[in-house]
């Protein structure tokens, strides 16, 4: 028996959240908690989500701290001008975690890496993520 | 967020600011819900755990289904398969949380890198080893010296926070008596 692994989606209505969030929705042993400050979008996509891959675990959270605190791993999707901000917010309690970012570039964020110095900081680019799989000790590109 | 931790390792050794620092970051931030696992039986056991906040339980499963209460675990205790954490074997146990729970998690590596990065780090996790293993070997020898009225009164002698949020089913199998029999125990001391 293999503990399920969390994972948080901050930006999961921003484009690459969203397809992001519809690629690794299946993904077997994971429990997905969705962040959005537009919760009229979250609402709708959770619920697309759940009627498309049922049984799967799947939470809209409102405060991205507490999921992020939650999360064993966190797949960061904002648009760039809102990733220092969220950093601060969710600094704390992602010492020691994986802290997935994903951009179009593909291209390590800078802000990121100093804001989260503890954090172990994966940058991928959108289509990079059909590859993953989530293990007991993190996750395998 | 740290704040029982530092508080549990000052209690035994003495840290500077920065030391206090440096060993925060080798922490892992968890927060559990109430009934998710911390680690389940077939799983390598990967952290040691810190409970900042709530209640925890380790527990195994035998071929008839019945739950064995190995250690409860509430804020300021450290909880863990250690065997599996120290061989890398699967663990043959679980740890639940019965109430929402805060822990700070520490992995094999960090373990180690901590040690080198705070020496007197050794100081205390060395306290904590002796400690345990004085509570390992007063359970055993309650287990099979004393009776259960005796067993209990010697739980709940150190343990009140924890008979008073955990379920009596619980407390029976971790004194591994049937809960009737702990009912009947409770009956006798309110009797006397």
């Amino acid at each position: 028996m293999v503990m399920k692994k969390t994972i948080a989606i901050i930006g999961a209505t921003e484009p690459t959240g969203k397809a992001a969030t519809m690629q690794l929705a299946s993904h077997p042993g994971v429990r997905f908690l969705l962040l959005s400050p537009d919760t009229t979008a979250l609402a709708s996509l959770t619920q697309t989500l759940h009627a498309s891959f049922p049984g799967a675990e799947i939470e809209a959270m409102t405060c991205t701290r507490d999921a992020s605190w939650e999360a064993d791993i966190i797949l960061l999707t904002v648009p760039e001008a809102e990733e220092e901000m969220v950093a601060q917010l969710i600094k704390e309690v992602v010492t020691g975690k994986i802290v997935i970012h994903i951009n179009e570039t593909g291209s390590p964020s800078e802000t990121l890496q100093k804001a989260l110095p503890h954090s172990i900081i994966e940058t991928l680019k959108p289509g990079e993520l059909a590859g993953l799989s989530f293990t007991q000790s993190g996750v395998r590109s | 967020m740290f704040e029982v931790l530092l508080g549990n390792i000052n209690k035994k050794i003495s840290l500077t600011e920065k030391e206090q620092e440096l060993v925060k970051t080798f922490f892992i931030p968890k927060k559990l819900r109430r009934k998710q696992f911390l680690l389940q039986e077939g799983e390598v056991c990967q952290y040691t755990a810190f409970v900042e906040k709530g209640l925890l339980r380790s527990y195994n499963v035998d071929e008839k289904g019945h739950e064995h209460v190995l250690q409860f675990a509430v804020e300021d205790w450290w909880i863990a398969d250690l065997y599996s954490f120290l061989t890398g074997e699967p663990s043959g146990y679980n740890i639940d949380a019965l109430e929402d729970t805060e822990l700070l998690l520490i992995n094999g590596s960090s373990y180690e890198a901590m040690m080198e990065a705070v020496p007197k780090m050794e100081r205390y996790f060395r306290i904590l080893t002796q400690n345990s293993l004085v509570a390992t070997q007063r359970r055993l020898s309650g287990n099979i010296s004393l009776s259960a009225e005796e067993n209990y009164k010697q739980l709940i002698a150190g343990n009140t926070t924890i008979l008073q949020r955990v379920p009596q089913h619980m407390i029976a199998s971790f004194l591994g008596i049937a809960p009737e029999t702990l009912s009947r125990v409770r009956r006798q001391m309110t009797g006397k």
